[in-house]
C-alpha cells in the first residue's frame, strides 16, 4: 500500500474517530417537557406544598 | 305613622337589594370570554364614560418623566379582567393591541409576562397556568371583589393565609413587583431584586386607589422626551396619585399602555403573553360587529 492511500485512509479513520466521539457526548439541551416535570416535582415538595391540595 | 315606619322599613330592605341587583346587572362572565364591544359614542376627548366603565386618560410631567396614566373605576370586580394570547397554555405571544381587540377591551396595560420564565404561581381569570412562586419575587392578587393582596416575597405563609380565605377567590394573581405602595405608603425598593430598579427605565404599575378605582400607569423612557424612572421614583408617583396598593410589572420594551384602538404610551414592537384590561359591561348591541 502506497504512503498516499495510507495517509488517506488514517484522515478518513481520524474524522471518523471525531464524529464519533462528538455524537457519543449528550447534548446539554433539556427539553421543555423535561423542565417542565421538573418543576412540577420540585413544587409539590416544597413550602408551597397546599397549592397542590386539591 | 305606623304607615310611614312601615314604608321607610320597606325601602331600607329595598335599596340596598336594588343597588346589589344594579351590581350584579353589570357582571361579565370570569373566564377568558371577552367583553362587550365598546359603543363609539363613549369616548370622550379625554377618555371613555358609559353606565359600567369610566376611564380618565393623562400624561404627567415629571422630574423629566412622562407617565402616562389612565384613571379607571368600574360598576363591578369582574370589568378587571386579563387576557392572554394563548389562554389554553399560556405559551404563546402577540402584540398588546392585537390581544386587546381580540378581547374588546377599552383600556389595556401589559402584565407580567409569564411565559419569559418558568416561575410564579399564575392564576388568570381563574385558571391556574403554573404552581411555582418565588421567594425572588413579590406577588399581587387580586380578588373577587377587585381589591388587591400582596405578598411580599411570595412569603409561603402569607400567600396560604390568603388563599384559605373563604369569602373571596383569586381569579387573577401576578409575580413580578416589587410592591410600590401598601397601606397607602410608598414601599422602599429592596437593595436586592430579581429586576433592577435602580436604572432610568420604561416602568409599568398598576395601583388600586379605592373599591372599584384603579390607576395604570406606564413611565415613557429610551427616548429624548423621558428618561424612564427608578423604581423608588415610580413608587413615589403612585403614591401621589392616591393608591393604596401599587405593583410594578414588567417594564423596558413590555410596558405598553393601549387605550381605545391605540397606544397612550410610547410605542414598542415586543410581543408578550398577557395584558390586563378593563371591559364595558354595557351590552350595546355591537357584539360581534367588531372587525
Amino acid at each position: 500500500m502506497s504512503q498516499k492511500i495510507r495517509n488517506i485512509l488514517l484522515t478518513i479513520l481520524s474524522a471518523a474517530l471525531l464524529i464519533g466521539f462528538a455524537a457519543a457526548i449528550p447534548s446539554p439541551v433539556i427539553s421543555d417537557e423535561a423542565l417542565d416535570a421538573y418543576w412540577a416535582e420540585a413544587a409539590e415538595d416544597d413550602e408551597y406544598a397546599f397549592l397542590f391540595d386539591d | 305613622m305606623r304607615k310611614l315606619i312601615a314604608i321607610l322599613l320597606l325601602m331600607t330592605m329595598l335599596i340596598p337589594a336594588a343597588l346589589a341587583d344594579e351590581a350584579a346587572d353589570f357582571a361579565l362572565p370570569m373566564d377568558h370570554s371577552a367583553g362587550h364591544v365598546a359603543d363609539p359614542a363613549g369616548y370622550t376627548e379625554s377618555g371613555y364614560e358609559d353606565e359600567s366603565l369610566s376611564i380618565t386618560m393623562e400624561r404627567i410631567q415629571e422630574d423629566g418623566v412622562t407617565y402616562n396614566v389612565a384613571r379607571v373605576k368600574i360598576a363591578h370586580a369582574s370589568q378587571l379582567r386579563t387576557g392572554l394570547e394563548d389562554p389554553e397554555k399560556g405559551k404563546k405571544s402577540n402584540y398588546v393591541h392585537n390581544i386587546a381587540a381580540r378581547y374588546n377591551a377599552v383600556l389595556a396595560l401589559s402584565g407580567d409576562f409569564f411565559v419569559k420564565n418558568k416561575v410564579g404561581y399564575v392564576v388568570r381569570q381563574g385558571q391556574v397556568y403554573r404552581k411555582k412562586p418565588t421567594e425572588a419575587r413579590d406577588m399581587l392578587l387580586i380578588d373577587s371583589n377587585g381589591d388587591f393582596h400582596v405578598v411580599y416575597r411570595s412569603n409561603a405563609e402569607d400567600l396560604q393565609a390568603l388563599l384559605s380565605r373563604t369569602d373571596v377567590t383569586f381569579p387573577n394573581i401576578f409575580n413580578f413587583g416589587p410592591v410600590l405602595v401598601d397601606k397607602g405608603e410608598a414601599v422602599a425598593i429592596p437593595e436586592k431584586y430579581e429586576f433592577n430598579l435602580k436604572r432610568y427605565e420604561p416602568r409599568c404599575a398598576i395601583g388600586q386607589v379605592g373599591p372599584l378605582e384603579y390607576l395604570l400607569v406606564v413611565a415613557d423612557g429610551r427616548s429624548d422626551t423621558s428618561t424612564g424612572a427608578k423604581g423608588e421614583q415610580l413608587a413615589s408617583f403612585m403614591a401621589s396619585q392616591g393608591c393604596i396598593t401599587a405593583y410594578n410589572l414588567d417594564g423596558g420594551d413590555t410596558a405598553l399602555l393601549w387605550f381605545g384602538g391605540d397606544y397612550y404610551s410610547r410605542k414598542t414592537k415586543r410581543a408578550q403573553s398577557d395584558i390586563i384590561y378593563f371591559a364595558t359591561a354595557v351590552d350595546a348591541g355591537l357584539d360581534g360587529t367588531e372587525e
